[in-house]
């Protein structure tokens, strides 16, 4: 196990996707405080031009941390049917599990590397271009970023599965999306009628981060602004992490690759 | 007694519908080189599939040194190197970094077994080059490269002179040969190139839709192959009842055609033309001939598609 988290980490740092999926993810954040900053050049009292519009996008939008990380792992792990690889690790000795284990291991970490930098171009680029008042906007970034970070790991642990289990990305995608969204939003709907499913469908990220987080420009009502609130982000997120984990045991103990 | 590397008892695999494998017993021997033979669908690939572990079988007993259980059979695998179907390599990564991409995920010390397995295969001169941007025949010799890693004691080889030029054929089986005689390393290889397994295997099996027709060693294989005369007769029913009476033991097969095939011929040639006209049967040809493995192969076909 720990000679194949070696080999991942080796063959992750000596190609090119990782740097390619935190460098288009990162351009994109500049790409978007460029844009604000030339509309402050060429528009007179435009009101968006401020670190605290740029950063509540992510804020307002935590869903969007759990894409990135469907976004990492598919740039890194989606390939292994194709190329043929995933029959060589097995071959090798390498059981389903431990397999499995790695890659989870490996896309989490190489995503929360890949996260850092993206955040520090995104919050330095955004503090560099955009008129700043006041840290708030900061703080209330980093702190539903940390609070959603096993949330994105359940989402980073539910691509691999999903890897493992389907050979097109399109497919893992479309399962990735079906799972973490569309589950969600039919259990939020049913909940609407039943009380049973709609205290499950709360406790669903996709849903909390959609309803129970409101980000403006006249101010922030999140989830986290709450000790409650922080330990339900927390405790959905490893629940998540555990689901997607033992699910993706049980679907890959027994595939045969072909 | 030499050790068991490989023990297959009654083993089947089914997909679905079909029955890929049916109750196959393949034994392979420490330091035997198995050359395994069989048409497109006949099972060979789903065989070796089975030994590396990618898919499950569905009844029967597979064992690899002696283990049977899954989780024994995971760490003997550690113990091999395989091809299977093409070899599996990431194609933006250098021929080297490939290698050593493998090299820590077997755990094998010193770096210097990189510089040692790609000369041994030679790509020492292609080490930087994409494994994208690779011949076919030099995917081969890479998928040979990544089984070789760490001396394992047994290489599973599924087709793996495919897409290589001549010289590179050569080059592979004298390296299979070396491998095998210096190292000890046991080889289970299949193949559609007959003539090329005839010039390595030492034990064979043959496998026609599913089921093991056969399975000999080389020097058995070289006896039934040793040599058999056809004589086509005029009448091929009263020769055969001759040769039973006056030629006991003899070892015949009555063709199409009047022809009958007599195996291992104790007698020259002249004597069963004798026989033949000695008793007013007609001659109408005669012929002394040796079988290859492709005649032989197709012989066992014909004769397993009788009896399956």
């Amino acid at each position: 196990m720990l000679n194949y988290l070696k080999s991942e980490f080796y063959r992750i740092l000596h190609g090119r996707e990782i740097y390619w999926a935190t460098a288009v993810l990162a351009g994109l954040t500049v790409l978007m405080n460029l844009t604000l900053f030339a509309f402050d050049r060429l528009t007179p009292d435009f009101p968006y031009s401020t670190v605290a519009f740029s950063l509540n996008m992510l804020t307002g939008s935590m869903s969007m941390l759990l894409m990135a990380g469907l976004i990492i792992v598919v740039f890194l792990f989606s390939d292994e049917y194709k190329n043929g690889t995933l029959k060589n690790a097995i071959s090798f000795g390498i059981s389903r599990n431990a397999f499995f284990t790695g890659k989870c291991i490996v896309c989490a970490a190489a995503a929360f590397l890949s996260m850092l930098v993206i955040m520090a171009v995104y919050i330095g680029g955004a503090f560099l271009l955009l008129k700043s008042e006041g840290s708030l906007p900061l703080r209330q970034l980093l702190k539903g970023t940390a609070v959603n970070l096993p949330a994105a790991v359940a989402s980073v642990v539910l691509a691999s599965a999903l890897c493992c289990r389907f050979k097109k990305e399109a497919t893992v995608g479309l399962w990735w999306i079906g799972i973490m969204g569309g589950v969600p939003t039919v259990c939020f709907f049913l909940g609407l009628k039943i009380e049973s499913i709609e205290r499950i469908s709360e406790w669903m990220p996709w849903n909390y981060l959609k309803y129970e987080v409101s980000v403006n420009m006249s101010g922030y009502s999140c989830l986290w602004d709450t000790p409650e609130g922080v330990a339900k982000c927390l405790i959905a997120g490893t629940i998540g992490i555990l689901v997607f984990y033992v699910g993706g045991i049980l679907a890959f103990h027994k595939k045969e690759i072909e | 007694m030499k050790e068991h590397v490989i023990e297959a008892r009654s083993v089947t695999k089914k997909y679905k519908d079909v029955t890929a494998l049916r109750d196959v017993d393949i034994t392979v021997k420490r330091g035997d080189i198995y050359g395994l033979i069989g048409d497109n669908g006949a099972g060979k690939t789903t065989f070796l599939k089975l030994l590396t572990g990618q898919i499950y079988t569905s009844g029967g007993e597979l064992k690899l040194f002696g283990a049977y259980s899954e989780k024994e059979l995971e760490q003997n695998r550690k113990r091999t190197g395989a091809i299977v179907e093409e070899p599996g390599l990431y194609p933006k990564l250098s021929v080297e970094k490939n290698l050593e991409y493998y090299r820590i995920q077997k755990g094998i010390p010193g770096k210097n077994q990189i510089e040692e397995t790609l000369k041994s295969v030679g790509l020492w001169d292609k080490r930087k080059r994409k494994c994208g941007a690779l011949s076919m025949g030099m995917k081969q010799r890479m998928g040979l490269a990544i089984a070789l890693l760490g001396e394992p004691e047994l290489l599973i080889l599924d087709e793996p002179i495919n897409g290589l030029d001549p010289s590179g054929i050569i080059e592979m089986r004298n390296l299979l040969l070396k491998l095998n005689r210096e190292k000890n390393i046991t080889i289970i290889i299949s193949s559609h190139i007959l003539s090329e397994l005839e010039q390595i295997a030492t034990v064979y099996g043959f496998l026609s839709r599913g089921w093991l027709l056969r399975e000999l060693t080389a020097e058995k294989l070289h006896e039934d192959c040793a040599g058999y005369l056809e004589i086509k007769v005029s009448d091929p029913e009263r020769y055969a009842a001759l040769l039973e009476k006056e030629m006991e033991g003899v070892q015949y097969q009555v063709m199409p055609d009047f022809q009958i095939r007599i195996q291992n011929p104790q007698f020259p040639a002249e004597a069963y033309s004798g026989l033949a006209s000695g008793h007013g049967i007609g001659i109408v040809g005669l012929e002394q001939k040796q079988m290859s493995l492709e005649e032989y192969y197709m012989d066992l076909k014909e004769r397993g598609k009788l009896s399956c």
